[in-house]
C-alpha cells in the first residue's frame, strides 16, 4: 500500500497536471528522436579496433583514429622519449591545483608551494640541469594547455591584486591608470591581445631580446587574467566591511600593513568562487593560442584531423578534446558553486549573530 | 603624492624608451608609420559582405565591411541566444524532472567546453550536409546544404513589402537571400554557447525574486502563467539586464573567433591587412578602436534599455 503511494508521489512531477503530461511526452519524444541515432553512431556502428581501413567501412564513429592519435593529441610535438617528463609536469600541476581546492590549505605558504611547482614544471618541460633541453616551440597538447592556464593564472593573480588595489586607491593617478588598463583589456577580444603580443611585442623590445612564442602568449595571458582577476578582487575588497578599515586606521596601521593584514585576507576569501570562475574561463581560452601558432590540446586535435590517412574523422577527435575540457571545467565550476554555498552559509551565521554582525559596504 | 610623481616619471620614461625602440625596429623593417595606407587598394577578396566590396576597394572599405559583418553576426547571436537562454532558463525551473534533466545537460555540456572547439565542431558538421544539388528543403522556402542556408528575402519598396523566394536551378539558387556556412557555424556556436550562459543568468534572476512575491500572487488568485508574466518576470528582468549585458559584450568580442573558420569579421580583415601591409601598430589601433566602439555601443544600448525599463516601472 505504502509502495503504491510512493509510486504515486514519485510520478506526480511527471504527470501531475495536463501541462506536465505534455512536457513529459515532448521530452520523451526528443529523447527517442535523438538518442538511438546517437548511440548507433557512437557505440553500435562505431569502429573500435583495427586500422584506418576498418573505419572506411564502418557506418559510425571511428574511435580507432582517436586511439591511434591519442598520444599526439595529449603531448603534441613533445619528443616521444621525453614524454614521461611532460606527464610528471602534468601530475605536479594537477597536484598543486588539487591541494589549492582545500580551504584548510589557504595560507600564505600555499603561494610558495605554487612558486616551487612552477619552477619544477619549467625544469621538467624545458630541461636544464640533468635533463636534455626541449624548445618551448615543441611543447604541446595537454601539458601546454595546463601550463598556460596554471602559469597564466598564477602570475596573473599578483598582477590582478595590484590592479585591484590601484583601482580602489585614493591616489588618482593609480586609479586612472589601473582603471584604463583593466577596461582596455576587457573591452577587446582576447585573441586580438594574443595576436598583439605575438606581432607587436617584438617591435616594442630591443632587437637583442626576442621572446619565444610561448613567452609572448604567456605575457598576454598574464595581463588579461590580471585584468579579470582585478575585477573579482575589487568586488571582494568592496565586500570587506568599512569598519575593518576604520579599525585598522585607528590602530595606526600604514596602507600596506592594512592591505596585507586586514583587507586582502578577507577580500580574497570572498572572491575565491569568482576567481575559480575566472580560472574556468581561461582554461577554456587556452584553446585560443592556436591563432599564434602554438599546439595546445585543441590545436593538436585539429591538426590531427588533417592527416590524410584519417580524413573525415575530425568530429571524433573534437569529441575527445571536448571530454578532456569538460572534465576539468565541470569539476572547477562545481567546486566554485560548492564554495559559494559554503560562503553563503557563513554569511547566514553572521546574520544570525553567532559572529559579530557588521555593516555592509555601500555599493559605489 | 610623491609616489604618484615617481610613477608618472617612470612611466613617461618607459613610454619614451618603447617609442624609440619601435621607431628603430620599424626603420629596420622599412615600414613608415601613419594611417595613410588605409586609402590604398586592399587587393584581397572578402568571402561575404553586406555592403558592396571588391578587391580594388580600399583597406578602409574592407574594414568597414568587416565591421558590418561583425555587427551582423553579433546582433543575430545576441537575439537568438537571448531567446534560447530565456526559454532554457525558465525550463530549468520547471517542476518536471525530465525537462530539468535535459536542459541541465545542455547547459553543463555547452558551458564547460571551449567556444572555439564548439565552433569547429559546428563547421565540421555543416560540411557533412548534402551538396547544394541535394539540399534539404523546408517546404521549398528554406534550403539547407553544404553551401549554406537559402531563405526568403523581404524587400521593402514603395508598394509595401515584397517576398522574394529562393528557387533551385540545378546546382545554384536564385532569388531570396542566403547565409554562408561560415556565418552559420559561427552563429550556431555563439548562440549555443552563450544561450547556456544566458539561461543561467535568467534562472538566477528568477530565483532572486523573493518567494513572497510568488506566494502573494498565488494568494490573489493569479494563475502560474500570469504570476510569471505580470509579477515575477518584470522584477527578474531588472536583475537580469545588468548581468546579461556582460554576456552581450562577450558575444561581440567572441565573434572574433570567426577567424578560425574563415568568416571575414573585423579581426580577420585586420590581421590580413597587417600581413599585407606590415602596419602592425596602426592595424592594432584600428582593431582596438573598432571593438571598443562595438562593445561600448552595446553597453550604451543596454543601459538605455535598462533606464527606460526603470522609468516605466516607476511611472
Amino acid at each position: 500500500m505504502s509502495g503504491a503511494a510512493t509510486v504515486v508521489t514519485r510520478l506526480r512531477p511527471f504527470v501531475g497536471s495536463p501541462l506536465n503530461i505534455a512536457v513529459t511526452c515532448a521530452s520523451l519524444v526528443v529523447i527517442a528522436w535523438a538518442l538511438p541515432p546517437l548511440l548507433r553512431w557512437a557505440v553500435f556502428d562505431a569502429a573500435w579496433s583495427g586500422t584506418s581501413r576498418d573505419c572506411a567501412t564502418a557506418a559510425g564513429a571511428c574511435w580507432i583514429y582517436v586511439a591511434d592519435k591519442a598520444s599526439f593529441f595529449i603531448f603534441g610535438f613533445y619528443p616521444a622519449p621525453e614524454r614521461w617528463r611532460a606527464s610528471l609536469a602534468m601530475l605536479a600541476m594537477g597536484g598543486v591545483i588539487g591541494a589549492s581546492t582545500i580551504p584548510q590549505f589557504w595560507r600564505k605558504g600555499l603561494l610558495a608551494c605554487w612558486a616551487g611547482v612552477l619552477i619544477l614544471v619549467l625544469w621538467l618541460l624545458g630541461g636544464g640541469p640533468g635533463l636534455s633541453p626541449v624548445a618551448t616551440d615543441n611543447w604541446g597538447g595537454l601539458p601546454l594547455t595546463l601550463f598556460l592556464a596554471t602559469f597564466g593564472l598564477a602570475a596573473g593573480f599578483p598582477v590582478g591584486v595590484l590592479l585591484a588595489l590601484g583601482r580602489t586607491s585614493s591616489l588618482p593617478l593609480f586609479r586612472w591608470l589601473c582603471t584604463g588598463l583593466i577596461e582596455l583589456q576587457r573591452g577587446v577580444p582576447f585573441i586580438s591581445l594574443l595576436f598583439m603580443a605575438s606581432v607587436m611585442l617584438p617591435l616594442f623590445l630591443p632587437e637583442q631580446i626576442t621572446p619565444t612564442k610561448l613567452a609572448r602568449a604567456e605575457i598576454a595571458f598574464v595581463l588579461v587574467t590580471g585584468a579579470y582577476i582585478a575585477e573579482v578582487v575589487r568586488g571582494g575588497l568592496q565586500g570587506v566591511p568599512r569598519a575593518q578599515y576604520e579599525a585598522a586606521a585607528a590602530l595606526g596601521l600604514g596602507y600596506w600593513r592594512m592591505v596585507w593584514l586586514i583587507s586582502l585576507p578577507q577580500a580574497l576569501r570572498i572572491s575565491v568562487p569568482g576567481l575559480v570562475n575566472v580560472g574556468v574561463v581561461f582554461f577554456k581560452d587556452t584553446s585560443l593560442v592556436v591563432v599564434i601558432g602554438l599546439t595546445d590540446l585543441l590545436a593538436a586535435v585539429s591538426s590531427g584531423a588533417r592527416d590524410t590517412e584519417w580524413l573525415g574523422h575530425d568530429v571524433e577527435g573534437y569529441l575527445f578534446a571536448a571530454m578532456v575540457y569538460f572534465v576539468f571545467c565541470s569539476c572547477m565550476s562545481r567546486y566554485a558553486a560548492w564554495l559559494e554555498r559554503r560562503l553563503r552559509t557563513r554569511h547566514d551565521r553572521v546574520a544570525t549573530g553567532i559572529v559579530t554582525p557588521s555593516e555592509p559596504e555601500p555599493a559605489r | 603624492l610623491l609616489a604618484q610623481v615617481v610613477v608618472a616619471v617612470l612611466l613617461a620614461a618607459l613610454a619614451a624608451a618603447t617609442l624609440a625602440t619601435v621607431r628603430i625596429n620599424l626603420g629596420r623593417l622599412n615600414v613608415t608609420g601613419g594611417f595613410a595606407f588605409l586609402t590604398r587598394t586592399a587587393g584581397f577578396e572578402i568571402g561575404e559582405s553586406w555592403i558592396a566590396y571588391n578587391s580594388s576597394d580600399s583597406f578602409l572599405r574592407a574594414i568597414v565591411a568587416a565591421l558590418v559583418n561583425t555587427s551582423s553576426v553579433a546582433l543575430a547571436s545576441i537575439l537568438l541566444a537571448t531567446l534560447l537562454g530565456t526559454l532554457v532558463g525558465t525550463m530549468r525551473l520547471s517542476g518536471n524532472p525530465l525537462l530539468r534533466l535535459l536542459t541541465g545537460l545542455y547547459v553543463e555540456v555547452f558551458r564547460n567546453t571551449p567556444l572555439l572547439l564548439q565552433i569547429l565542431v559546428w563547421a565540421a558538421l555543416l560540411l557533412r550536409l548534402p551538396p547544394a544539388s541535394h539540399a534539404f528543403s523546408l517546404g521549398d522556402l528554406v534550403f539547407i546544404s553544404r553551401r549554406g542556408v537559402e531563405m526568403p528575402a523581404l524587400h521593402f519598396g514603395q508598394g509595401g513589402v515584397a517576398i522574394d523566394l529562393p528557387e533551385r536551378h540545378g546546382l545554384r539558387f536564385e532569388g531570396g537571400t542566403s547565409v554562408t556556412p561560415e556565418f552559420t557555424a559561427l552563429l550556431l556556436g555563439l548562440v549555443a554557447y552563450y544561450g547556456a550562459f544566458i539561461a543561467e543568468v535568467v534562472r538566477g534572476g528568477i530565483l532572486a525574486v523573493p518567494r513572497g512575491q510568488w506566494e502573494a500572487a498565488v494568494t490573489l488568485g493569479l494563475s502560474k502563467f500570469t504570476t510569471m508574466r505580470r509579477v515575477v518576470l518584470p522584477q527578474a528582468v531588472r536583475i537580469i539586464i545588468p548581468v546579461v549585458t556582460i554576456q552581450y559584450i562577450s558575444i561581440v568580442k567572441a565573434s572574433s573567433l570567426g577567424i578560425a573558420i574563415g568568416y571575414p569579421e573585423l579581426f580577420w580583415v585586420i590581421s590580413t591587412t597587417i600581413n599585407i601591409t606590415g602596419h602592425a601598430v596602426e592595424g592594432m589601433v584600428v582593431l582596438m578602436v573598432g571593438y571598443l566602439l562595438l562593445t561600448l555601443s552595446t553597453a550604451g544600448a543596454m543601459s538605455w534599455i535598462n533606464a527606460s525599463l526603470r522609468r516605466r516601472g516607476t511611472a
